[in-house]
């Protein structure tokens, strides 16, 4: 096709066309400087061409898209994005950092666990499968053990020698710290026990936690955890025995097995004659004290956990203690989650603000540095772009 | 001020006709005259002889919409002082976006009905009467008003390549339209 039937035919293309763009163009600047744009527009609406045609209203604008947005505001979108990451990265702390909050379910576990449910704290009935396969009723810390009876045999189950190791794992909150510490400390000393191991820290946020490691006597354990259940307000309580009656019993059977051997080996060191029989006499004396002496150990081990129950204590200071409350309709779950979701979505920006001001020093320099890139950036484009 | 004002200071013969048209489209006028002459001065020049051809021609002539008129007027003008200017070289954006033009629109070898240009005019008329208005703006800036593509990237918010994408698309749709039509073989 010859070069100037394309030209005459390109010049003369419709008006309404060059109007559209020469009208956008006047909006945009066309070189750089600002035409009167209410001229431009005036003269598109009074186009006949354009007005029968809605897509050759020259109000109508190509998209700018939101790169040229972005292009044109570098320092709003460098803000917004420093701003976004900011938040993101303090939710995301915030997230990790805390704690498993109480527990509220309403349900008991089957090993001895207690939770919250509904209002009140409930303890399992606590029982135990012995040796013999069958449901025995076990003693409370203390007590003489209760009856129970071999459905087979119709014979007692219960033994007088019965050893059982007591422990208890707590979890409580206070609103006064210190009162709450120092009445456990008084509850403990008055029920003969001592503090194994004891920890108080700030958790981070102002609050004290403790942690509390007590040994009490078997017979006063119940009324040390019933007593800090009074005290203090328990999310958490874990009880568990161990019966280590028979583990106890084989013990004590093989400490009497060695000390019968080693009586026998001093009788007959006694009639030893010769140096050999003495030295092989001797050493075999030796061994066996040795294991004697282990097995006595054991039991005594035993003996002082039997006497002596654990109990681990956690005590949290918080601000509001977890509420226990009769079970809720729907609505009223409803209700508090709104509620609750809004006091946590002030909280999180009040914690956002604090955090903020606190790394001033950090955001700022990162933000140093994105407007060093981005100047940078917007200059090598300018080199690039070509002159017009 | 508006169009229908400016034509009426022109029917008075009051040149403050001239300075509202300068106004209003004084930048539009430099801008084509650049693009086609790749001169400031030469397109200065060439934006003096707008302004004394619209004195010329209104009256009687009325023109509606007045943007396109003076960006017709201009792009003759411009192109006229080209031509005068450099009979051989063709080195400005002008000169580019017609050579594009016409390898697209060239003929594959074989027979072809001969067509006027103003045919043609009304074949690329319908065609760009079915673009979306940014299409439509992309071609117009491009083969009328001779854009550079980093200038109509930059007006459109889009980037080069998008922009060099989409003619090579309205191109490709061009001729096939012509293709089918029989004016390209």
């Amino acid at each position: 096709m010859k070069r100037e039937i394309i030209e005459e035919a390109i010049t003369n293309i419709d008006d309404k066309f060059v109007a559209e763009t020469a009208q956008y163009r006047a909006e945009q600047g066309a070189s750089g400087l600002r035409e009167d744009a209410s001229a431009a527009s005036g003269a598109a609406a009074e186009s006949p061409a354009a007005s029968g045609s809605k897509q050759a209203q020259a109000g109508r604008t190509p998209k700018k898209g939101l790169l040229h947005f972005f292009k044109k505001h570098y320092a709003l979108t460098t803000v917004a994005a420093m701003l976004v990451l900011a938040v993101g990265v303090f939710a995301i702390s915030r997230v990790s950092s805390d704690s498993v909050s109480s527990d509220r379910s309403g349900y008991a576990a089957l090993d001895g666990d207690s939770y919250l449910a509904g209002g009140a704290i409930e303890n399992e009935s606590y029982f135990s499968y012995g040796m013999t396969g069958h449901k025995e009723a076990m003693a409370e810390p203390g007590e003489a053990p209760t009856e129970a009876i071999n459905e087979y045999t119709g014979s007692s189950l219960v033994r007088e020698d019965t050893k059982i190791i007591y422990n208890a794992s707590i979890t409580a909150e206070t609103l006064e710290f210190r009162q709450a510490a120092q009445m456990i400390s008084d509850l403990v000393s008055e029920n003969g026990g001592y503090f194994e191991d004891s920890e108080e820290y700030d958790s981070g946020s102002g609050y004290m936690t403790a942690s509390y490691r007590i040994r009490i006597p078997a017979e006063n354990f119940t009324k040390v955890t019933e007593g800090v259940q009074e005290l203090c307000n328990v999310t958490r309580n874990h009880i568990s025995k161990t019966d280590v009656t028979d583990t106890y019993n084989d013990i004590e059977s093989r400490l009497e097995t060695v000390q019968i051997r080693l009586d026998r080996l001093q009788e007959l060191l006694k009639q030893a004659e010769n140096m050999e029989d003495i030295i092989t006499l001797e050493e075999a004396i030796s061994d066996a004290q040795w294991e004697a002496d282990s097995y006595a150990s054991q039991l005594k081990g035993y003996d002082l956990k039997v006497a002596y129950s654990t109990i681990d204590i956690t005590l949290k200071e918080v601000y509001k203690q977890t509420e226990v409350t009769a079970p809720r309709t729907f609505w009223e779950k409803l209700g508090d989650s709104f509620s609750e979701g809004l006091e946590s979505f002030a909280e999180f920006w009040g914690d956002f603000a604090l955090w903020f001001v606190y790394n001033w020093t950090f955001l700022l320099f990162v933000a140093a540095i994105a407007v060093v890139i981005i100047l940078l950036i917007r200059r090598r484009r300018r080199k690039k772009r070509p002159e017009t | 001020m508006e169009d229908e004002k400016i034509i009426d200071l022109f029917f008075s013969r009051d040149e403050q006709a001239i300075a509202e048209t300068q106004r209003s489209y004084g930048a539009l006028c430099h801008r084509i005259g650049e693009n086609i002459l790749r001169s400031r001065s030469d397109a200065e020049e060439c934006v003096n002889d707008v302004y004394l051809a619209l004195w010329n021609r209104i009256p009687p002539e009325r023109p509606n919409p007045l943007i396109s008129y003076v960006a017709k007027v201009a792009r003759n003008i411009a192109l006229k002082r080209y031509a005068y200017n450099t009979a051989e070289k063709r080195n400005s954006f002008y000169d580019a976006s017609l050579d594009e033009l016409e390898e697209t629109l060239a003929s594959g070898g074989g027979p072809e009905q001969e067509i006027e240009a103003g045919e043609l005019t009304e074949r690329i008329n319908a065609f760009l009467e079915e673009q979306t208005p940014e299409n439509r703006f992309i071609f117009v800036s491009r083969f009328w008003f001779s854009d550079s593509y980093e200038a109509i990237a930059e007006r459109s918010g889009l980037t080069v390549k998008n922009v060099s994408v989409r003619l090579v698309r309205l191109k490709t749709k061009l001729r096939e339209q012509l293709m089918s039509d029989g004016f390209i073989s």
